[in-house]
């Protein structure tokens, strides 16, 4: 992964996509600051923020890219489409981690909610990632944050119920689950990254 | 040399493509066929964005899905519906392409300018490239193509949509670029390679039907193919394939369904055996 980065770069990776990658940036930034400035401690308006940095990149970079004109030129490229959505979507997990424990620190609900944060953008990678596993529902990354909020904000009116019961769970077992959740997540995506490029592909590289 | 072995490709109960066996050694080889004839699936399989239902293709000997990222790494394609960044210069999408296709980094900019020099660029390499006509692009298309200096060469539909003034100059830069590499290149328009192809193969209902060199499919209608000025002297087995005004008359060219015709036998040409070979299916 750190030589296809090498290899790539900034250009390889983000060509094409640079205003996407801008409109991520400012929905993203303003989603959690009404997030955070709205629903103060709760833990629906943390579940649904903390992944979106992550679920609008997968969506908005990958999902477009895929529909995009230039989709069959660039899977027959060395480093085709898959090969650098992999390297993206940990470069996104590892941006929306820093996001998630923002938005969860600063939501006024201690570890809690910061654990809470962490699992959410743990079950959202994951769900990319599944998707991501098939040409046939690679697409769905274009509607997933659409379906993720509408999910949440589905189950928001019953948080008194279910809210309650998460809250009783220790803290740092949402940490704990979140964490691995992740770690599993960024292994599988390499593994796919590395099926995808072959086993000498570097050798094929002119580097 | 590049082998396709056996290939089938179906998409749910269609066949596309259909016990498809063909050897590419270097030079201009086309896939000639009517749409829907399953030329663009042989073409994607040829490029790896999508994998055969049965058989294989063997690059010297090694099936490419074995070779990955290597096969893709001999390969330059130009797909149909070539897409592009508007908004990039043609330097800048070159650079973009060249740094997908692994080009060391040091080397970029003077592959960049070899190479739009070769497709007759150079002067508009800080233009965007909304700014380009259909030639211009599909110039560029062959340019990313040929940035990896590509063992094999594939070209989807390349002068669709051009006018006869871009399509001469593109068989000019395909013949040019074909030396010491494969060239494949699919398209329905007969005129692009009758004179650039070293090797045609007919498709029809995913099935080849024949692969030879150009003057041997030519000759498979040797002594059939007429003219006259008076129509009605067709018959219904005959084909008309073309008609031209000459000295205020106008001559039909037509192929000879049967024995003998009356008319002034000609030499045949592609497109004669493209119309005839395919007269059902039009």
């Amino acid at each position: 992964m750190v030589h296809m980065y090498r290899a790539v770069g900034l250009i390889g990776l983000f060509g094409g996509s640079e205003n996407r990658v801008s409109a991520v940036a400012i929905v993203s930034v303003a989603m959690s600051a009404f997030s955070i400035v709205a629903f103060p401690g709760s833990p629906t308006a943390v579940a649904i923020s903390a992944p979106i940095p992550f679920l609008l990149s997968a969506a908005l970079i990958d999902g477009f890219d895929r529909v995009g004109r230039l989709a069959r030129l660039r899977r027959s490229l060395l480093f085709s489409a898959e090969d650098i959505t992999s390297l993206r979507v940990l470069i996104y997990a590892v941006v929306g981690l820093v996001c998630a424990l923002a938005t969860g620190a600063l939501s006024n609900g201690g570890t809690f909610l910061v654990g809470i944060a962490v699992s959410s953008l743990a079950l959202s990678a994951l769900l990319v990632l599944a998707l991501l596993r098939s040409p046939s529902t690679a697409r769905a990354v274009l509607v997933l944050p659409f379906v993720w909020v509408a999910a949440l904000l589905f189950a928001a009116p019953t948080e008194s119920q279910w809210g309650p019961a998460l809250a009783s769970v220790p803290s740092e077992l949402w940490t704990i689950t979140g964490t691995v959740s992740l770690l599993i997540f960024v292994v599988f995506d390499a593994r796919r990254a590395r099926f995808a490029l072959g086993k000498d592909s570097f050798h094929a590289a002119r580097q | 040399m590049l082998l396709v072995n056996d290939v089938t490709k179906t998409y749910g109960k269609k066949r596309a493509l259909d016990g498809v066996s063909l050897d590419f050694p270097d030079g201009v080889h086309a896939l000639l066929a009517p749409n829907g004839a399953g030329k663009s699936t042989l073409i994607k399989l040829l490029a790896t964005l999508i994998k055969p239902t049965g058989g294989e293709i063997l690059y010297d000997g090694v099936n490419i899905a074995d070779l990955g990222a290597d096969y893709r790494d001999l390969i330059g394609y130009l797909p149909q519906d070539f897409g592009f960044y508007p908004s990039y210069t043609a330097r800048r999408f070159l650079r973009y392409i060249a740094v997908l296709k692994g080009l060391d980094h040091r080397r970029i900019d003077a592959r960049i300018d070899e190479i739009l020099t070769l497709v007759a660029l150079s002067d508009v390499a800080n233009k965007k490239l909304k700014t380009f006509s259909g030639g211009m692009l599909q110039r560029i298309g062959i340019a990313q193509a040929m940035l990896n200096d590509p063992r094999i060469l594939i070209l989807d539909e390349p002068t669709a949509g051009l006018d006869p003034k871009e399509r001469a100059r593109f068989r000019n830069l395909v013949a040019r670029i074909a030396r010491d590499r494969i060239v494949i290149l699919s398209t329905h328009i007969v005129s692009d390679i009758e004179t650039i192809a070293d090797w045609v193969v007919l498709l029809r209902e995913g099935e080849v039907v024949t692969r030879d060199r150009p003057e041997a499919i030519r000759g498979s209608l040797d002594g059939r193919v007429f003219e006259t000025p008076t129509l009605a002297l067709l018959r219904n087995s005959d084909l008309l394939v073309a008609e031209r005004r000459e000295n205020d008359t106008t001559v039909y060219r037509f192929v000879s369904g049967g024995q003998g015709a009356a008319g002034v036998a000609v030499p045949p040409n592609l497109e004669d055996v493209f119309l005839a070979t395919f007269r059902d299916a039009s």
